[in-house]
């Protein structure tokens, strides 16, 4: 483990803006997560959540501010361009992060074992054998192992979110984007892939999940934060976000959530 | 039957056009698809000027008829530059420079059919952009354009009877010269007409297999 951990944030944005065209998307995040963290990201929908991670996951350039990531700059605004970490630091880095999106996003002409192994094979240089043996141990761990030669289009909703976080582990990543990665399966298909996630936060590790699953954030996060128009407007530990929020956007936010689970 | 009987002698000569025609078919293809495969990637890659001469570029051969271009080439041509092209040459440039268009078109098509997703879900991974393009866009992007393409080289394959304007001896050039000596052109049309058919036949038979196949592909992903 890193001699500094708990010391330096494992991942940091600093005065982070992006916008498209004239939309304002994130005016200013600030936020900091720590090695083997747990952070809850909620807001309404448009709020900036899915930006945010995208942003982090260097999928979008950002016209302010920095995003630091293993203590390297990866990502900045033209001002701050003397911060950037070398390119091939922040190549280093952007293999060290992980994201799953709502849709899965398995490539459809390859199976699942080819989904998983040709990121390590052609951007860690594994040899076919060893990326293969690698990709059976992250399908056992994610219970699907009997579907490696199958292609995406076979598999439920859930069974393919499972086989792209395994895609993501596959390249041994320190940190894990989720983005509303249960909002497109049937409620039946849910648990299987939280239960996956669960077991990856036991593990220690770094996570930053966009979800609406409210039992899920309660129980898993270390903080949850709530967006708004691009800023985060608070950041609380589960406990009290859930029942004393400190803003009344979050509040407003949060009855309107818990009633729709309540009438479930 | 009769009239089929009475041009009998004449089918070897016309029918031995088919090669020309043939020949034509390859070189226009080939060049075509290369030519395409560049236009679309200039196109696509915002370059400024560049990307726009290459809009221009397919947008010309698009809307205009390659008849004229074949016409343009072989009798204005050398009278502007000096500059005579021999009728093959002509026309496989002609035809070529259509194909490109017409298959930047398709590869275009085929290359914004694939979601951004994918686009993303590769970039996330840290796969180069090379290696993007060669394992996951352009793989999915072919199973796609089979089924066009193919019908860009049928439309192609009829294409090349343009050559007769200029003299070239392909199937129908033939079949006209023959028709205005002994004046069979009825037999002697339906035979053409048969003949390319033929030749065609089987291209469309695989567009349509192509077709099945990339539907079933692409079916529930
Ligand atoms: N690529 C894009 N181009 C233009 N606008 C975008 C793009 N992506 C997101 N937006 C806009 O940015 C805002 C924030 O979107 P998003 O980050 O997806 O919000 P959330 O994930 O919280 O629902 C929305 O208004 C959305 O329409
Ligand atoms: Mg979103």
């Amino acid at each position: 483990m890193n001699r500094d951990a708990g010391k330096r944030p494992f991942v940091r944005l600093r005065g982070v803006h992006k916008r498209f065209g004239d939309l304002q998307v994130l005016q200013g995040v600030d936020l900091e997560v720590a090695r083997g963290e747990v952070v809850v990201l909620i807001g309404r929908s448009g709020s900036g959540k899915s930006t945010l991670l995208n942003c982090v996951a260097l999928l979008e350039d950002i016209e302010a501010g920095t995003i630091e990531v293993d203590e390297a700059v990866i990502s900045c605004g033209p001002d701050d361009l003397a911060a950037l970490a070398p390119k091939t630091r922040r190549a280093e880095v952007a293999a060290e992060i992980g994201m799953v999106f709502q849709s899965f996003n398995l490539f459809p002409h390859l199976t699942v074992l080819q989904n998983i192994t040709l990121a390590p094979r052609r951007v860690r240089r594994m040899s076919s054998e060893e990326a293969d043996t690698l990709a059976l141990r992250l399908l056992d761990r994610v219970g699907l192992r009997e579907k490696a030669n199958e292609y995406p289009v076979k598999l439920s909703g859930g069974q393919q979110q499972r086989v792209a976080i395994a895609r993501a582990l596959a390249m041994n990543p320190q940190v894990m984007l989720f983005d509303e990665v249960t909002s497109a399966l049937d409620p039946e298909l849910v648990g299987e892939v939280l239960k996956v996630m669960r077991q990856l936060a036991q593990e220690g590790m770094t996570m930053l999940v966009v979800t609406h699953e409210m039992r899920f954030a309660r129980e898993v996060a270390d903080r949850v934060i709530f967006m708004d128009q691009g800023e985060i407007m608070e950041d609380s530990p589960p406990g009290v976000m859930f029942t004393n929020p400190s803003t009344e956007e979050a509040a407003c936010f949060l009855r309107v959530l818990m009633d729709a689970e309540a009438a479930e | 039957m009769d009239g089929f009987l009475k041009i009998a002698s004449d089918i070897p000569h016309i029918a031995a056009g088919a090669w020309i025609t043939l020949t034509l078919t390859a070189v226009a293809m080939a060049i075509g698809i290369v030519s395409g495969l560049v236009l679309v990637f200039v196109r696509l890659s915002r370059v400024p000027v560049l990307s726009q001469v290459a809009i221009a570029w397919i947008e010309f051969f698009l809307l205009t008829p390659p008849l004229i271009h074949i016409i343009w080439a072989y009798y204005v041509l050398p009278i502007v530059t000096g500059w005579r092209l021999d009728a093959i040459t002509v026309c496989a440039l002609a035809l070529s420079a259509s194909v490109g268009a017409h298959m930047a078109e398709v590869f275009r098509a085929g290359l914004q059919s694939i979601p951004k997703t994918q686009h993303r879900a590769a970039d996330v991974l840290g796969l180069s952009v090379i290696d993007k393009y060669r394992f996951i866009i352009l793989p999915q992007t072919l199973r796609v354009i089979l089924a066009p393409s193919t019908n860009v080289l049928v439309s192609l394959l009829k294409d090349t009877s343009l050559a007769a304007v200029i003299g070239l001896g392909e199937i129908l050039h033939r079949a006209e010269v023959t028709a205005s000596s002994n004046f069979l052109f009825l037999e002697i049309l339906t035979f053409v007409a048969i003949l390319y058919a033929v030749l065609n036949y089987p291209l469309i038979l695989l567009a349509r297999r192509l077709e099945r196949r990339s539907l079933r592909g692409f079916a529930s992903v």
